[in-house]
């Protein structure tokens, strides 16, 4: 395998010293169209004048054009690949579609966001309990001894706080004590809130 | 390939040092396999960039911020060094060895020219407060063309050490090899150019 | 073509670039790998079963450690026991027989591609160790829980992680073009691509859909060290990133590598089935082109694991569409095994019963996907414990009940020496039985509201009625764990006392069979000469009841070439069993 292989490429130094002046060539043209406009126009056309120059590299220098398709078929089905993983993601990444209709998004802009309808119901929080805030503050409610969430059972001042001032600190989120808790009031309806604070009072809170 | 073909030399000669079964050496089938996993993860890096990038066409003004002459030049450099390693490649092929070591010294010292540009560049960056945090569009930058530099040094590395068996006549083959990876740095820098320069 | 064999004992055992020694020691380090995996899945099973309460040999599990313990059970048994064993360990030691040459096409290559596999594999048990402990962000390491040291809990213990499964890949990179270069252009003089085992054409494709999926996930890797380190946002929607990103990343791999994981298992069947039913398989083109498209469907079905988690709507049902459509070559797959075994003269070898219930058990797993791969029914199950019975339906038979299978198998190969056949026996009736004690109960679980990922379902009044199934699972853990007793003593008693093999002890065709047991280095006295396809069995007038690939045609071998070994072609000469 380490013995002299000829591609039968048949070119001369010339060939290639030819190529790579149009390939300066082209590099002078992309620097020119970008310095006077960026107009979409001109972008298309300084990739596209890259694809060439991509292309032309692979034909010449790498000698694609001289192996059996079925190499070239490697190189391409890579490129596929990738288009494929390109193609399938701009809808969630560049228009980010998921938070439109249903999603997310529909928490806040439902009236219910901002009002709770039923009164809260600590049935209710335990779901929201341990979807969203258990990571954190733990199923003890220590939340690693406040190491990692406020703690709500050794630290009494927490839940000592009247509801509105707790409420709020859950919808806008909170950062005390080099600690950062996100905001929910995008996640969570007003309703879900409530219920969460319910449960976290009656599971952690002292008894009156 | 085929089997009929391959079934006509059953009677050849045992296999001798570079019999294959499709006729190709070796080596050169496994640097396309090694390249297709190469586009995957460039092409990975690259697909998320465009992909925030057309989330965010504010970014078009950072990009402004990017050093053009500097890229530009490079690009030559890099253009030029491939045409050196292909001219390497050229000699090898015709088995002469001295050449092909030559013109491969001229690759790698492209390459070596290409780093220090590209660490100036850095240094301006990260000096005017340009660090991979400053913004998502710099972290892009500092990833996209960070990786790529680590690519550039693979593959002057593979390049020195084949040009020092070619200078000693031995392994002429692998100078194809490494020639065929410069190239593949060199198209990656081909697109990252515009993507992270030019296009603002 | 023989050089010598090196002499020293570390150039022939450790740092041996020996195709047959690399795939053995991929298949011990991922043996290894797997008792440790079975260590925590038993921690992990006990404290669910009576949660707070020590277990034997750990102790108390808090919820940091049972997170660690479910995220390093997942990543040990994916990516350091069916890769190693699956993909590497089988995949050296057989590629070069089957295919009838001595080596890899890059040895040195190899060699290199174990020890950074050895390398991430220490990094990982390091990672265990650090301060602030193993990770804990599960096998996929969403962020934003992975990008910030505070949500965790865990600092250089994930970063530790990420390196060894970086590390990891890199290794299988490097594999994977071994193996595809080696089986493109290393083949026997006569072997054409329609001449290969199917072993060959599974793994390869596997290398193919590895190498070509885990490219973004490298990239994506790097992100998240940078997001975690460098504090940079690729993935912190506050910074103008967006998690969702590392989602599409991961699962862009991540579903293919089921495939990567689950096509070598095929292979594995498919040479075990055949030389144990005596009888040629049944559509070798249609199995090789069902997998390339299946392959192909691979790439295209990542975004169902994300149903629930933002992704637009709109994709959902193209996604399930994929989904349901790649059982279909996979369905033709499995129904070709079955076809094979028809009318075949079936010999129940221990290895044999392995591969049949890897096809009735993997069914199961097949068919429960279909449930997980339609949007609309994946929202009520997602995250539960039905997830959990359905993916361990599918991979405890691909990444154990196959190698099993290949194992005892390939043991007379592998060491000259036959496995026991009773402890055998003991150990596959004890394998099925309480591995599906183990699962079953997991799809009422979930049907029941069961969560993966917590830690103490006593937590919650309302999972209380699902306790009684939590337990009977744990029993069917702790008795295949056990079960697994019989086959570690069966591997080293039997390298000393099991009745020595033959080199062709089953009487199989292909040319891994025309090697002495254990295969010298080097392999071949001579360069192989292929005259016909892989599963020549049952030919009138032939000397015997198969005819292998590497037997020149003359009186006792059919004159005829036979392409493909294609069973309806052996019935058009007449053969009694097709």
């Amino acid at each position: 395998m380490d013995s002299p292989t000829a591609t039968g490429s048949g070119h001369g130094a010339g060939h290639y010293v030819r190529i790579w002046a149009v390939l300066l060539g082209a590099l002078v043209v992309s620097l020119v169209l970008g310095a006077i406009t960026n107009s979409p126009w001109a972008i298309a056309i300084i990739f596209a004048v890259a694809t060439a120059k991509a292309a032309l590299v692979l034909a010449h220098f790498m000698h694609v054009k001289l192996e059996p398709r079925w190499i070239r078929l490697i190189g391409a089905g890579a490129v596929a690949v990738v288009g494929v993983f390109f193609i399938g993601l701009v809808p969630d990444i560049v228009y980010k579609f998921g938070f439109v209709p249903g999603g997310i998004q529909s928490a806040q802009a439902n009236p219910a966001n901002t009002v709770a309808k039923l009164p809260p119901d600590a049935g209710r929080g335990a779901t929201v309990y341990a979807t969203f805030c258990l990571a954190c503050h733990q199923a003890d409610g220590r939340g690693k001894n406040g190491t990692l969430a406020a703690d709500f059972v050794s630290d009494a001042s927490r839940l000592a706080k009247p509801d509105s001032e707790l409420l709020a600190s859950i919808a806008n989120g909170r950062q005390a004590n080099g600690l950062s808790m996100p905001p929910w009031k995008d996640a969570l309806t007003a309703q879900q809130r409530a219920d969460a604070l319910a449960y976290i009072r009656t599971q952690f809170g002292r008894k009156p | 390939m085929s089997s009929s073909a391959a079934a006509t030399d059953l009677h050849a000669p045992e296999r001798a040092g570079d019999y294959t079964s499709t006729g190709l050496p070796t080596g050169r089938v496994a640097i396309w396999w090694f390249l297709a996993s190469e586009i995957a993860i460039f092409g990975g890096a690259v697909a998320c960039y465009l992909l925030y990038r057309l989330h965010h066409p504010e970014w078009a003004e950072q990009a402004a911020h990017t050093v053009n002459a500097a890229g530009a030049f490079n690009t030559v450099v890099l253009l030029t060094s491939s045409l050196s390693a292909v001219l390497a490649h050229h000699a090898a092929e015709q088995g002469d060895g001295k050449t092909a070591a030559r013109w491969i010294n001229w690759t790698v010292l492209g390459g070596l020219v290409f780093l220090g540009v590209k660490a100036w560049e850095y240094a301006h960056e990260i000096g005017a407060g340009l660090v991979p945090a400053k913004s998502l569009f710099w972290s892009f930058y500092f990833l996209l063309t960070g990786l790529h530099a680590l690519h550039v040094i693979g593959g002057m590395t593979a390049l020195y050490v084949v040009g020092r068996g070619a200078a000693r006549g031995q392994h002429l083959g692998r100078v194809e090899l490494a020639a065929i990876y410069w190239h593949f740095v060199d198209v990656v820098w081909i697109f990252l150019f515009p993507l992270l320069y030019i296009a603002s | 073509m023989h050089d010598h064999a090196p002499s020293s004992f570390l150039r022939r055992y450790v740092f041996s670039t020996d195709h047959k020694v690399i795939g053995l020691q991929y298949m011990f380090t991922g043996l290894a790998m797997a008792l440790l995996g079975g260590f925590l899945a038993y921690v992990m099973r006990s404290q669910l079963a009576h949660p707070g309460t020590p277990v034997a040999g750990f102790g108390t599990v808090s919820n940091a450690e049972y997170n660690a313990i479910v995220t390093l059970h997942g990543t040990i048994m994916v990516f350091w026991v069916a890769m190693p064993v699956l993909v590497a360990g089988f995949g050296n030691y057989l590629i070069p027989l089957l295919i009838g040459t001595d080596d890899m096409a890059f040895p040195k290559l190899n060699l290199m591609s174990f020890w950074t596999f050895f390398l991430s594999t220490v990094v990982l048990i390091l990672s265990m160790f650090v301060p602030g402990g193993a990770s804990g962000s599960g096998w996929t390491t969403y962020p934003p829980l992975s990008a910030k040291p505070a949500f965790t809990g865990v600092g250089l213990g994930l970063d530790l992680w990420i390196v060894a499964v970086a590390l990891e890949f890199v290794a299988f990179l490097m594999g994977g073009v071994n193996f595809i270069t080696t089986a493109i252009n290393r083949r026997a003089k006569g072997m054409g691509l329609w001449d290969l085992p199917l072993f060959v054409w599974e793994e390869v494709i596997a290398s193919i859909i590895f190498m070509l999926s885990v490219g973004p996930l490298v990239a994506g890797a790097l992100m998240l060290l940078a997001d975690r380190n460098l504090n940079t946002g690729f993935f912190d929607a506050a910074a103008g990133g967006d998690p969702l990103l590392f989602q599409h990343l991961f699962w862009f791999f991540g579903h293919p590598e089921v495939y990567v994981l689950l096509l070598p298992a095929l292979g594995i069947l498919a040479e075990v089935l055949t030389v144990c039913a005596r009888k040629a398989i049944f559509g070798y083109r249609l199995i090789v082109w069902s997998t390339i498209v299946a392959g192909l469907l691979s790439f295209i079905v990542w975004a169902h694991h994300q149903f629930i988690s933002g992704i637009d709507p709109r994709l959902a049902s193209p996604f399930s569409l994929t989904t349901i459509l790649i059982s279909v070559p996979f369905a033709i797959t499995l129904f070709c095994y079955m076809a094979t075994l028809y009318q075949g003269s079936i010999r129940y070898t221990v290895a044999m019963l392995f591969a049949m219930a890897m096809l009735a058990e993997f069914l199961l797993g097949g068919v429960t996907g279909i449930i997980n791969g339609s949007a609309a029914a994946d929202i009520y199950v997602h995250d539960s414990y039905f997830v959990v019975a359905h993916f361990h339906y599918t991979l405890f038979p691909i990444v154990f009940l196959a190698p099993f299978a290949g194992f005892y198998h390939w043991y007379p190969k592998f060491f000259g020496r036959h496995l026991n056949h009773g402890l055998g026996l003991l150990h596959f009736y004890g394998t099925i039985v309480f591995f599906n004690l183990c699962f079953l109960p997991m799809f009422a679980l979930g049907m029941m509201g069961h969560q993966r990922r917590i830690a103490d379902p006593n937590a919650f009044g309302y999972l209380a009625h699902g306790q009684h199934y939590q337990q009977l699972a744990t029993w069917g853990a702790i008795g295949l764990l056990v079960l697994q007793i019989p086959f570690i003593v069966n591997i080293f008693l039997s390298l000393r006392k099991g009745a020595p093999a033959e080199a062709n002890p089953w009487r199989g065709t292909t040319l891994d069979w025309a090697v002495p047991s254990p295969p010298p280095h080097g392999n071949f006295e001579a360069p192989p000469v292929c005259y016909r396809g892989p599963y020549v069995y049952g030919v009138p007038g032939a000397a015997d009841d198969f005819v292998p690939q590497h037997m020149p045609p003359g009186p006792g071998a059919p004159t005829a070439r036979v392409p493909d070994g294609d069973a309806a072609q052996l019935a058009a000469a007449g053969s009694p069993v097709a």
